[in-house]
Parts: C-alpha cells; sequence; structure tokens
C-alpha cells in the first residue's frame, strides 16, 4: 500500500505529512511508558519483522498481491505508541533507502500505515479483547481480527485522500469499492500473518507481549519448589 | 525460553523472512498499485520502482534493526520496572 510520490497533490500531502508529525510526536511521548529495559529491545525487533514481513508479498488472485502491513501485529506485542514508531521507522527506511513509497508521500504513508493502521487494529484488538474470555490464548484471535480490520481501515482513508487530493479524477464510488474490496481480501492474509505471529510469541514468552499483559495479571505467582534443585 | 534467546530467534526469523521474500515474493502488484492501474492514475506516479535483491533487503533490515533499536533504547525507562 506504499504511495509513491505524485498520486497525491501538494496541499493533500502537506496535511498528511502535519498529521504524520504530529503523530509521531505524540507517539516519542507515549513510547516512554511502554518501553524498559526488557521491553526496547523486543520492540527493535518488531520494526525488523515488521520490515521482512512488509517485502513478502502475497498472491490475492486476479494478478494481485498483498503485503503485511503490520500496524496491528506490532501494536498488539509492543504497544500502539511505539508501535507507530515501529512502523514509521519502517517506513522511512523504505522510502530513502528502498525506493518503496515516496519521499513526499512519507507523511502519507505514515498516516495511513503507521497512524490508521496502528491505532484502527489496536482499537479493534481492544475490542475483540473485551467481547473474548480474558484469555492468554484468546490474544492472538483478537490480534488477527485487529488485523482483519486495520488494513481495509487503511485502504478507506487512502481513497478519501485520493478523491480529496488525487492528481487524476476517478469517481469516487468505484474507486472505493475496490480499494475496499481488494483490501479486504489482503485483510484475511493480514490477520492469518498476525495471529500466527502472535500466537508463537504468546506461546514462548507472554510477559514480552504487550497485549497479553491484561491476561497475565490474573494469573498468581506460582512457586515450584521442586524446580529449586535443577 | 530466555529473552535473548527469544530475540536470536525472532532476528533469525526476520532474516528469514526477508530472504523468502527475495526468493519467493509475488511480482503481481499490490493492492494499491492494481487499483491505480485499473483507475487509470498509476501513471501519476514519479516515483522509481522499489529496490529488490538480497543485498538491498539484507541492509535495509539491518539499518531497521539498528534505527529502531537504538531509539527505543534511548527512549526506554531506566531500571527494570516494578512487574504487574
Amino acid at each position: 500500500m506504499h504511495v509513491p510520490d505524485g498520486f497525491l497533490d501538494a496541499p493533500t500531502s502537506l496535511v498528511t505529512g502535519a498529521v504524520a508529525v504530529a503523530g509521531v510526536a505524540i507517539a516519542l511521548r507515549g513510547a516512554r511508558r511502554e518501553l524498559d529495559d526488557r521491553t526496547a529491545p523486543m520492540a527493535g525487533l518488531v520494526a525488523t519483522f515488521v520490515f521482512a514481513g512488509q517485502m513478502m508479498n502475497f498472491p490475492v488472485g486476479a494478478g494481485t498481491s498483498g503485503h503485511l502491513l503490520g500496524g496491528a501485529l506490532a501494536a498488539v506485542l509492543a504497544g500502539p505508541f511505539t508501535a507507530v514508531l515501529c512502523i514509521s521507522v519502517v517506513l522511512l527506511v523504505q522510502a530513502l533507502v528502498m525506493a518503496d513509497g515516496g519521499i513526499t508521500a512519507l507523511g502519507t504513508n505514515v498516516t495511513l500505515m503507521a497512524l490508521v493502521a496502528v491505532v484502527v487494529g489496536w482499537l479493534a484488538f481492544r475490542v475483540a479483547q473485551t467481547v473474548l474470555p480474558r484469555r492468554t490464548s484468546m490474544v492472538a484471535p483478537a490480534a488477527a481480527f485487529g488485523a482483519f480490520v486495520s488494513v481495509p481501515a487503511a485502504a478507506l482513508v487512502f481513497s478519501g485522500l485520493f478523491i480529496v487530493g488525487g492528481t487524476a479524477p476517478v469517481d469516487a464510488g468505484t474507486l472505493l469499492t475496490a480499494m475496499l474490496g481488494w483490501h479486504t481480501v489482503i485483510g484475511l492474509g493480514e490477520a492469518v500473518i498476525t495471529g500466527l505471529v502472535v500466537g508463537s510469541v504468546v506461546s514462548a514468552r507472554p510477559d514480552l507481549c504487550h497485549g497479553a499483559r491484561r491476561t497475565l495479571q490474573g494469573r498468581t505467582l506460582e512457586v515450584r519448589t521442586s524446580q529449586v534443585t535443577g | 525460553m530466555s529473552r535473548r534467546a527469544f530475540l536470536v530467534v525472532g532476528l533469525l526469523a526476520a532474516v528469514l523472512v526477508a530472504g523468502a521474500a527475495v526468493l519467493w515474493a509475488s511480482a503481481h502488484p499490490d493492492g494499491l498499485e492494481f487499483v491505480s492501474r485499473e483507475h487509470g492514475f498509476a501513471d501519476q506516479s514519479s516515483s522509481p520502482g522499489r529496490r529488490g535483491g538480497a543485498a538491498w533487503s539484507l541492509g535495509g533490515l539491518a539499518l531497521v534493526a539498528l534505527v529502531a533499536g537504538g531509539l527505543f533504547w534511548a527512549l526506554r525507562r531506566r531500571g527494570s520496572r516494578d512487574e504487574a
């Protein structure tokens, strides 16, 4: 979903640039509460994994492919504020080094993938968590739901931006239908990948998964004296 | 699994996914690119094509690890937190 240079006009790109700067500034403040000696390396790993995941385009049929956006994945694993920074670093390196996504479109891409996908993905995850039983095994399904919702949400915002500030005339209805249609299918892939990755992390180290902490709080400390003589 | 082992396994997984992407990622246009072609605004793009290949991909991966790792290490609260 990387927007190249030239798709959106200058005023729209300036607005998304300002939104991106404000969003990253808020995230820089909020992430301090999510990061400590234990979680900071984990957050760096999350950004690295999302960068790799975004390169792995999977076919979705009819000559089209999709790839992980990683917003919901990063939010569940590292916390929503840190996730904004994770995805922003990924997009920055992609734009400046990999020529993936335009440099003048960086604000747009941060807005779509680091702000919209992360915030919507995180909120949908939290909604799913309140509906599902409060168990650690429910973290991955809730994350998958957040991931699924996050992709069409970003596609919806792109469509809105293009209808307002696109550099070519399009029919709003058909653009919305096409973008939402394809990105709902891609969202299924996003959900599968996010569910599998979050499930793996939760089964290995649930304490390193930000979104699993709430479910761990109910656990009581168990002292297993038999393991002392190890 | 110790935290160090977890991080090593995670980094290996990221390298493997990046390597697999170099070899097997779908070359089809992604959702946005496909829609832009269908709706006749793909030509509005003035960006060059995206860089691929193992060297760029793994170099980019290392750069993200360094930048993100450094940023988060600098932002973290010092000392171990009270465990909830």
